[in-house]
């Protein structure tokens, strides 16, 4: 083992470098837990520690009414995660250890064939007892509830791990407020009543990259897909007078739209000691599920939400693969 | 030297320690004119300068260590970013105190007069960087024309800083680090593209014989980069059905190309660096060749042949290579 204030000093260290909080897993255990083969091995033998890092969105971005600019303040607080993981790696080896950042980002084509990150950082996150992977598989802190973002490391350090929360933060569907607001309804909206968060938390992970990654390099082959296959002739400046190809060039340039680009399921969650109040006192934020508007169907056996989508004015946004449909006459 | 000199220069040491560079060296610019060629040289970038600072910044240990490519990959990106957020600040600080300054970014081309092949190999710098490397003593050119340190071996990465300052420039080592062809050999022996000279007379200085094969080591260590990107381009435009361009339109290349463009930027040009972890120069290399991975990379004595009065090398290549690259995808 390390020595005893090396855990201290890592977490002091991330706090100073703007983490809003620090855990740690043991690589063996998490590994047994692993199903996947999203472990540390994948990436490093000879390692013994997971650390994470978690780094909030600033509150005053929730209160943007453009989707578009918030995916940028989205990607600045995902760069700022992993900077401080890099910043604490830097920091173990110059007392001796070596350690491997681990990209929250990069989606591995050889784990999955859609892309897999490297590590699945929200398990881990929940392992090393940051807070709770909630219905949508966001994952939770206490503070800040699911508008966080994550940055990891491995090490040959071993430090001591932490263990996970005694209790669940995400009510589930008795809250249900993230399932009824989905634009592309990627959330479970129904379960037994048997059944408890942790036993029905999904993600219908393609529908959600609808919205999440709606200009990406998926929306460029539906594009191209559509324009190759049109059936009519297509006038070449209506096909590049288009917003798309803007947009596209936006995402590839600055990622804006391009991952992480979907935060209606962030906006309501009522999670958060520390932001969820200021958010609510935002005017257009309270707009996007004013009281009442979570309907709750209970049967004798069954728990089932009445979906509602996003603020009709945002809802185009989310429905970029129509982009075109216009010109080469699809739906009318 | 002079006092303002000497002012300068502490200054610029103590702002790069505070920015985590591991390396600072300085040349002189007049020095670097003779030694390049027309188009590397510092002029053709900021006439008015008078010293380039060389910034250096090693590989994390742990990078080395790990056997996940595209986490190498994304790490040198990384370094990369860092050194040239370290370069402008430096720049900053040096206008500040009233000199004339300019970044030199480790990443960025200018293709009137350069090509991505300049950034060869494993992304290390630029010729021009790291020839000012040289001249400012920091390394000696290996076999692959990477600068080698007494510190990190080739496992550093360069930016700099044209000023218009005057720094006294430091003098270039006595020796030569790498230890040839003859002596090792194990960074051409391992090179997943051969790039790197296997074959020379006996006894042949290493100037007579280092080299690259830039287009070789760039299907390597750009494998979804500017090059790839052409390629498959033309490969699409190529197809001969509607479905068949299709196909190759939405195949795993296309999918890695936008990666490297969109998330991976600078990390497009540090795809490989097998080169580098083999190689046994560096204060830093004990340790490194004990890890998991690394111990499996090269045996210690490497197969080689003598005949004719030549010594030639066995390309043994690396233990794994990236599942889909861009000479497979094009067979």
């Amino acid at each position: 083992m390390s020595p005893p204030n090396l855990k201290q000093d890592l977490a002091r260290f991330a706090f100073e470098r703007g983490a809003d909080s620090v855990g740690v897993a043991d690589v063996a255990a998490y590994t047994a837990a692993v199903e996947s083969g999203q472990v540390p091995d994948y990436l490093c033998e000879g390692m013994k520690s997971i650390v994470v890092v978690t780094k909030h969105l600033l509150t005053g971005a929730m209160a943007l009414q453009d989707v578009a600019t918030q995916s940028t303040n989205s990607h600045l607080a995902l760069d700022s995660a992993e900077e401080t993981a890099w910043e604490i790696a830097e920091w173990l080896e110059d007392r001796g250890h070596c350690a491997l950042p681990v990209s929250g980002e990069y989606a591995d084509l050889d784990l999955k064939w859609t892309g897999a990150g490297l590590l699945d950082l929200k398990w881990t996150a929940e392992f090393a007892g940051l807070g709770h992977v909630g219905l949508n598989l966001n994952f939770l802190t206490p503070e800040y509830g699911s508008r966080v973002y994550l940055g990891a490391l491995i090490t040959d350090a071993e430090l001591e791990p932490d263990a996970p929360l005694d209790r669940d933060l995400c009510p589930g569907l008795r809250c249900g407020r993230c399932a009824v607001i989905c634009p592309p309804k990627a959330i479970p909206l129904k379960a037994s009543k048997e059944e408890s968060v942790n036993d029905i938390r999904d993600l219908d992970q393609r529908g959600c990259s609808q919205a999440a990654m709606r200009i990406s390099i998926r929306s460029l082959y539906v594009v191209l897909r559509k324009l190759l296959g049109a059936d009519v002739d297509l006038d070449a400046s209506e096909v590049l007078d288009n917003r798309y190809w803007r947009d596209f060039f936006l995402a590839t340039n600055s990622k804006r739209g391009a991952f992480a680009a979907c935060f209606e399921c962030m906006y309501i969650c009522p999670v958060g000691s520390r932001d969820i109040r200021k958010i609510m006192r935002i005017p257009y934020r309270r707009q996007d599920l004013p009281p009442g508007s979570v309907v709750h169907l209970r049967g004798d056996d069954e728990h089932e939400l009445v979906f509602r989508g996003p603020p009709a004015e945002r809802d185009p946004e989310y429905i970029r693969d129509r982009d075109f449909d216009h010109l080469v006459h699809i739906g009318g | 030297m002079t006092a303002a000199s000497q002012s300068v220069e502490g200054s610029v040491q103590a702002l790069a320690r505070s920015l985590a560079l591991d390396l600072v060296g300085y040349a002189s610019t007049t020095d670097l004119e003779r030694r390049l060629d027309a188009r590397h040289r510092p002029s053709t970038l900021g006439p008015e300068a008078r010293t380039v600072i060389v910034l250096g910044k090693r590989t994390l240990r742990g990078v080395l260590w790990a056997k996940h490519l595209a986490s190498k990959q994304l790490a040198g990106g990384r370094t990369l970013r860092a050194l040239e957020f370290a370069a402008e600040r430096i720049a900053f600080d040096l206008e500040r105190r009233g000199a004339l300054a300019l970044p030199v970014s480790p990443a960025s081309l200018d293709f009137e007069k350069r090509t991505p092949e300049d950034l060869l190999p494993a992304g290390q710098g630029s010729p021009l960087l790291r020839e000012a490397a040289v001249l400012a003593g920091l390394g000696t050119l290996g076999l692959n024309r990477m600068v080698l340190t007494p510190e990190y071996g080739p496992r550093v990465f360069f930016a700099g800083v044209l000023t218009s300052a005057e720094i006294e420039p430091g003098a270039e080592l006595d020796e030569e680090l790498c230890l040839g062809l003859e002596e090792c050999g194990r960074c051409a022996a391992i090179c997943p593209a051969d790039a790197i000279p296997r074959r020379a007379p006996r006894g042949a200085r290493l100037t007579a014989i280092r080299d690259l094969d830039e287009r070789a080591c760039a299907r390597s260590c750009q494998p979804f980069g500017f090059d790839a990107f052409s390629e498959h381009l033309a490969s699409i435009f190529e197809a001969r059905t509607g479905d068949e361009m299709w196909q190759r339109m939405r195949g795993r290349k296309s999918g890695e190309i936008w990666s490297e463009m969109a998330m991976m930027k600078e990390a497009a040009l540090t795809g490989c660096s097998e080169c580098v972890q083999v190689c046994p120069v560096g204060r830093d290399y004990e340790r490194l060749r004990s890890s998991v991975h690394r111990r499996h990379d090269l045996p210690d004595r490497l197969p080689r042949r003598e005949a004719d009065g030549f010594v030639e090398i066995e390309n043994l290549g690396p233990q794994i290579r990236r599942r889909t690259t861009w000479e497979q995808e094009r067979r």
